[in-house]
């Protein structure tokens, strides 16, 4: 965690504006208030060499320039998830004029640790309770005006769905910049006197941090300091921490942790008043999903809704943009005729480059829908439940209870699958779904692979033949989940812990907003590799011009893929048809159809039915298609990872294609 | 009854109690909120005779 940024090197910002920094628990409306205040106009980011997102945007209130900056929910300010690096790091190294802490003004007793951590990086900080509405549904009273008087900072009570406070928020926001704030902070009963000497010794070393804040980290046993001490300052700091062993026989970190719980509890006590109401919705929904048996059974039903809106909702809407963009093409080549250019040269771009665009576009409602969806169980509190009970399942594979979401959309589009990775909570997990979620056949894949198992094989015995495929593909998710697992020593159920929020109906407007927002980054990550691969698919198709398809670089590369095929029997045809399936799934049969004409029907015959087993075989768990690639390529943001899935998924396909081949030499 | 974790964020000394338990699966109640917990940090949770506090 060293200082890698001056301020306003992340997000570049005039001095004349004021930059505010929103930190809060997940699950308490930090991002619903900062959508309320900043309207659309969002700018998102990863934090540099992090996977975690950061949202800003710049408004203007009452004459004077902000620059507001979501950070990433988090429960403390440990720095032991990446959130939470996230959010020192940007307190740290953005230096902003204002942090907003944001809390849940149902849950005070446990949002306020986070508070009182935040004072010890700045004293420029505002408390805002929100969800006061709730508050008042639970019975609970908060005594704001006291709670201020004792921290010494503003606090300002909101209701982010209905913009309530958000006025009084912004003018805190200007009194805070304009003023020097006094806050109060933590005192550590039995080793304040540690800290003390400890930022005593680290004073003359801290470059801009607070001696306090680093000593308390020392003593929290942090190893990953911003700051490099002299051995003599680490020498004294130990002789400090060894005494502490020796007199008290107690553990500083606890004790720390406890003088902060003890803090807000005196807070809570004295502040805030509460006639027990019982929450009986969630009580009782509760008791009846986490039900064995009920538990999966409700997963699957909320996930057949989701995959249901994607894929029939989201799907329709594709083929419309799909239906357009085949209106478009043949208008544009015209154009682009008459104005000109050649025939070569307006194909290129009318097919390539506008037909690249298309395929983008037609994933923009799929991607959205699912987004949306996801955003509305997710608001809904039913997420975190889903991903819960689903753990135990992942787990065993390494991989956390929400990766089920990811896996099972793939069934639908792997683009839409690799886009759903976002929701897990770190890299790791990320693209461990990312590379074994290219095994799961997609719809278009299975329509083929269905296809040509009714070629192959007798009817009665196609939808046995089918279950084995899907059989072997889970079996493939699970060994290459196992492998990866291994490989990064990955650990599974073992760091699993979630947040159950209370039942709550989400805004559809806000959820709307996050969904457009979050489907035009990905149209703005992944969209370019898609249109680039879609420009590589159609250069390899039409080079050179007005070739039959064995003649173009494509054909000549089949038949250069031919020469491997051919230990299985495989020859240019087959070979093209799959290198045109990397394009997209469908368009192997397209491909064998336009070469083999009716006679594809008497495949097994033509090419020989181990061969035709090894084809199929190899069909089913080569390459994902090139959208997907690209998707994996955007979302992870690294090139190879978008190699690795080809790769790795061509040696699996190739070994299970021979052994397949091998088993129908035995059976024929 | 406290439950000694340095591993998670959210509940270092906390006090809690466990209102729902699925075969190691449990939700625990943390200062009125809700979690989700996997045996293995349960396993980690439990100790210093916080079982003996278990309600579910």
């Amino acid at each position: 965690m060293k200082l890698e940024l001056d301020r306003g090197k992340f997000i570049p910002h005039e001095k004349d504006e004021i930059l505010v920094a929103f930190a809060g628990n997940p699950n308490v409306g930090k991002s619903t208030l900062f959508n309320k205040i900043t309207g659309l106009n969002q700018h998102i980011g990863n934090w540099p060499g992090k996977t975690v997102e950061i949202a800003w945007s710049r408004i203007t209130y009452k004459d004077r320039k902000l620059v507001i900056v979501d950070l990433p929910g988090t429960y403390s300010l440990s720095g032991m998830s990446e959130e939470e690096q996230v959010a020192i790091d940007f307190i740290i190294n953005e230096k902003p004029d204002v942090t907003v802490v944001i809390t849940d003004a149902s849950a005070l007793a446990r949002n306020l640790y986070l508070l009182f951590q935040v004072l010890e990086l700045t004293s420029q900080v505002i408390l805002v309770v929100n969800m006061m509405d709730e508050a008042k549904k639970w019975g609970i009273h908060i005594d704001l005006e006291g709670l201020e008087k004792e921290l010494g900072i503003p606090v300002i009570g909101t209701v982010a769905l209905t913009g309530e406070g958000i006025r009084e928020l912004l003018d805190a926001i200007l009194h805070v910049k304009d003023s020097k704030i006094e806050a109060r902070n933590v005192r550590y009963p039995i080793i304040e006197k540690y800290v003390q000497e400890i930022s005593e010794i680290v004073k003359p070393y801290i470059d801009g941090y607070s001696a306090r804040w680093i000593a308390l980290r020392i003593l929290e046993g942090m190893t990953d300091l911003p700051i490099t001490l002299p051995q003599e300052a680490t020498k004294k700091i130990e002789k400090i921490t060894q005494q502490m062993r020796i007199e008290g026989k107690y553990d500083p970190k606890l004790l720390i942790v406890r003088a902060r719980y003890d803090l807000v509890d005196d807070l809570v006590l004295r502040y805030i008043k509460r006639r027990k109401i019982e929450d009986e919705i969630t009580e009782k929904i509760d008791l009846t999903i986490f039900k064995r048996g009920i538990n999966y059974l409700s997963v699957f039903g909320i996930f057949y809704i989701i995959f249901w809106l994607a894929f029939e909702v989201g799907g329709y809407f594709g083929e419309l943009i799909d239906s357009g963009i085949n209106i478009v093409i043949p208008l544009v080549y015209d154009v682009l005729l008459s104005a000109g250019l050649s025939d070569h040269i307006s194909r290129f771009i009318a097919e390539g480059v506008i037909g690249g665009v298309g395929v983008v576009l037609t994933f923009f409602p799929l991607v959205f829908i699912f987004y949306l969806s996801y955003s509305f169980i997710e608001n809904l509190g039913i997420m975190a439940r889903m991903a819960f009970i689903m753990d135990r399942i992942f787990s065993k594979l390494g991989l956390e209870g929400k990766a089920f979401f990811p896996l099972a959309l793939s069934f639908g589009c792997n683009v839409v699958g690799v886009t759903a990775t976002r929701i897990l909570s770190s890299r790791k997990q990320k693209i461990m779904s990312m590379i074994t979620l290219s095994f799961i056949p997609c719809a278009p894949r299975i329509a083929v692979l269905g296809l040509l198992i009714s070629i192959v094989f007798p009817s009665w015995i196609g939808p046995i033949i089918f279950m084995i495929y899907i059989l072997v593909s889970f079996m493939v998710v699970a060994f290459t989940a196992y492998l990866m697992n291994k490989i990064t020593k990955q650990g599974g159920s073992e760091s699993f812990f979630i947040e159950l929020p209370p039942y709550r109906i989400p805004s559809l407007k806000v959820i709307s907003k996050i969904s457009l927002i979050r489907t035009e980054g990905f149209v703005l990550r992944a969209g370019k590799w898609m249109v680039l691969g879609s420009i590589i698919i159609w250069i390899l198709v039409n080079i050179p011009p007005s070739a039959s398809i064995e003649y173009t670089i494509a054909g000549m590369i089949g038949g250069i893929l031919a020469i491997p095929g051919s230990l299985l029997g495989l020859g240019w045809r087959e070979m093209i048809a799959l290198l045109f399936g990397f394009a997209a799934k469908e368009l192997t049969l397209s491909v064998l159809y336009t070469l083999y004409g009716s006679a594809l029907y008497n495949l097994p015959a033509i090419i020989g039915f181990p061969t035709a087993v090894a084809f199929m075989t190899i069909y089913a768990y080569y390459t994902p298609c090139i959208a997907t690639v690209a998707a994996i390529v955007g979302e992870s943001g690294d090139k190879k990872l978008g190699l690795l899935s080809i790769f790795y998924s061509l040696v699996i396909a190739l070994f299970l294609g021979v052994i397949s081949y091998l088993i129908a030499i035995l059976l024929t | 009854m406290e439950a000694k974790t340095r591993r998670i964020g959210f509940v270092p000394g906390q006090v809690f109690e466990v209102v729902f338990n699925n075969r190691g699966y449990i939700v625990v109640e943390i200062r009125g909120s809700r979690f989700g917990i996997s045996p293995g940090i349960a396993r980690k949770i439990f100790i210093e005779g916080v079982n003996s506090e278990i309600r579910a």
